[in-house]
């Protein structure tokens, strides 16, 4: 019996810790929701009560929707993260395919360059990414938001992890009933690959949404602005920060991703164990 | 339906010579196992064949007709895989669908959805269905046309697997290891299926399997393969019993073919152990040989002067055979024998006792080189020497 205390008690402690941190990751989620749900003079009081001694949930949120297109940045935000998405798939895929499965020379220099530029910030080459932009004219377009990044190295990296524990059986097979090998590829790799690819969606998604740095170096013009440049047009010269709209757009702009996460979690997780397999 | 050629194929990774000038003529509706052991190149000749991998040189035919430079889907042929390789979003049915609709159908007409617009296709579709019934029937797996290949046994994908095969009508089927994922029951009832089913289709087959039971009992036809060569081919009857090659006696039969060493005397006969063996090998005097023989070709008897004597190691119970392992002075490799159980009834492990065997039945093979040396009966031939 002794035996079985001992695990009750290790399990106990390890869910003690689990949910200290889960508290510690949620804490500015619900601080946050609380915010948007209070009015300006219950957030000067300042003190830590989560339920609004006075109410301004819906003038918080009409105003986070007048005062700004809100909805307008997060079509924006849709289109952009959508495009890059699908380019990065139509991209990944083929390369992922060729490293893991294609016999060819150089095949292992060329992996060795892709894990490498994993290892470059986004950041370094920012510049003359910019620079390039420019000459091709295009900045201050959708476009500029989503070429930058339709080759994810990561991606490639990722969705080559799982195609190597795809048997090899399964493309002979395919060659052998017909297929060419892009067939192959979108066919016979693509749907096998749907727990990796809803990963990677979910990165790529999370990432460019969420990206403050890129689109606010190459638009200028505010009918293009993403969701988190929309956020920051809250911060005004004259009032400083309006926090109770601050707040309400922030949490509508966050809600497709959480949403979206919770829909795809199961598919999530196993995406990962998955590439870590093996 | 078609003989297979294969003429001088050759085939390295690195340095490594995987194959080497292999000739092979497979006939009409014939069941060839190429069979061997594990790195032997049994398999990568077998995707040579296929055409998913390229041959160094050499050329292979197909119908008379050299398919060289065609794609593995273009010679006609279908291939089971070990692993099954079955197409894991795709229901039973649509697995057997594939090949059919990717050679029936065109691209556009195999699109989602434009491919509904065309009544061509629809006609096509209906036809494919019809097929892939028809086969499913056959197989007896048409209750499960709508599940996954995750929801099926391992003898239900098996099915799934010859299904996909069968249903292009090809004109060689191939195979490889198809049963090696199996458990043994299966196994053996699967053995009867594939063999009813050449029977049935009379197409050639083409088998590769490192189970040398599952290539005595199906085959028409045995192709030896031991590091990248071929050493025999012979109906199984012939393997078994006049094996060209010492390696090819080791490798045929199970339990193992017992080897013995010896020696040729002055008079041409063999000595081994000490005693001589009423055999004359075509050997100078003094050459080294190995003397194969059957473990149901031994029996056990009463030590004797003039007897080759044995220690008695291990006993194992079949029923209504016992295995009895024995331990020779002089040999390092244990002897096995197979012999009936009621003979052995006061045999006892520890006993030492003596060999009895037909000079008939050795197989004589060279010591250095492996080859199988033609040897006649010492004259006057005893029907039994209690050597």
């Amino acid at each position: 019996m002794r035996y079985g205390t001992s695990t009750k008690l290790g399990s106990i402690a390890k869910h003690a810790v689990l949910a200290l941190g889960a508290v510690f990751i949620l804490a500015p989620f619900v601080q946050m929701i609380s915010t948007s749900l209070k009015s300006s003079q219950d957030i000067a009081q300042g003190g830590l009560n989560l339920i609004p001694r006075e109410w301004a949930a819906v003038e918080n949120y009409s105003q986070a929707l007048n005062a700004t297109p809100l909805l307008q940045y997060m079509l924006n935000g849709v289109i952009v993260t959508v495009c890059i998405f699908a380019m990065q798939v139509l991209i990944a895929l083929p390369c992922a395919y060729a490293l893991a499965k294609l016999r060819w020379r150089g095949r292992s220099t060329v992996f060795a360059l892709v894990l490498m530029c994993l290892l470059i910030p986004p950041h370094a080459v920012a510049i003359p990414v910019y620079i390039l932009l420019f000459k091709m004219g295009i900045l201050d377009t959708y476009a500029s938001l989503i070429l930058p990044f339709i080759i994810s190295v990561f991606g490639i990296f990722l969705m080559r992890q799982f195609f190597m524990t795809v048997p090899d059986d399964l493309i002979d097979a395919a060659r052998m009933d017909g297929m060419s090998e892009f067939a192959i590829v979108w066919r016979v790799m693509a749907p096998t690959a749907v727990p990796a690819l809803v990963a990677f969606g979910i990165f790529s998604v999370i990432a460019h949404w969420n990206d403050y740095f890129w689109p606010l170096i190459v638009l200028s013009s505010e009918e293009l602005y993403t969701p988190p440049l929309g956020i920051a047009t809250f911060r005004t010269a004259e009032v400083g920060y309006v926090f109770g709209p601050l707040m309400a757009a922030a949490t509508m702009v966050i809600a497709p991703l959480v949403i979206a996460f919770l829909f795809a979690q199961r598919r999530f997780i196993e995406g990962i164990t998955l590439t870590g397999m093996k | 339906m078609a003989a297979v050629g294969i003429h001088a194929i050759q085939k390295s990774f690195g340095s490594t010579d995987v194959l080497k000038s292999i000739d092979l003529a497979i006939e009409d509706g014939e069941f060839m196992t190429l069979v061997g052991p594990s790195g032997c190149g049994k398999s990568t000749l077998l995707r040579i064949i296929a055409g998913l991998e390229a041959q160094d040189a050499g050329s292979i035919s197909i119908g008379g007709k050299a398919v060289d430079d065609r794609r593995p889907s273009a010679r006609n042929l279908a291939m089971v895989f070990q692993s099954y390789a079955l197409y894991p979003h795709l229901t039973v049915g649509q697995n057997i669908a594939v090949p059919l609709r990717m050679r029936n159908l065109s691209m556009t007409e195999r699109l989602p959805l434009v491919g509904r617009l065309s009544p061509k296709a629809a006609g096509k579709k209906v036809e494919i269905d019809r097929q892939v019934r028809r086969v499913a029937e056959q197989l007896d797996i048409a209750h499960l046309l709508d599940r996954k290949p995750k929801q099926l046994s391992g003898g239900q994908r098996q099915r799934v697997a010859v299904g996909r095969a069968m249903v292009r009508d090809p004109n060689v089927f191939l195979m490889d290891e198809p049963l090696s994922n199996l458990d043994a029951k299966l196994r053996v009832h699967m053995r009867t299926e594939i063999a009813d089913l050449h029977r049935s289709l009379g197409t050639t087959f083409i088998y590769v399997t490192h189970d040398q039971a599952e290539a005595m009992t199906m085959s028409s036809r045995i192709a030896v393969m031991m590091e990248g060569d071929l050493i025999q081919v012979a109906p199984p009857a012939e393997v078994y019993d006049d094996p060209a090659d010492i390696r090819v006696a080791e490798f045929i039969g199970s339990p193992k073919i017992n080897i013995l060493s010896g020696i040729v005397t002055n008079q041409g006969t063999v000595g081994c152990n000490g005693v001589e063996i009423g055999i004359q090998p075509d050997c100078p005097a003094g050459a080294e040989v190995k003397l194969g023989v059957r473990p149901e070709k031994l029996e056990i008897a009463g030590p004797a002067p003039g007897r080759l004597t044995a220690e008695i190691r291990h006993l194992e119970n079949l029923g209504p055979d016992m295995l009895v392992h024995l331990r020779m002075r002089d040999e390092a490799d244990p002897i096995v024998a197979r012999c009936p159980a009621e003979n052995l009834r006061t045999a006892r492990v520890g006993d030492q006792v003596g060999l009895v065997f037909s000079p008939g039945d050795v197989l004589v093979f060279d010591g250095t080189t492996g080859l199988r040396q033609p040897s006649r009966f010492a004259v006057p031939a005893p029907e039994k020497i209690h050597a």
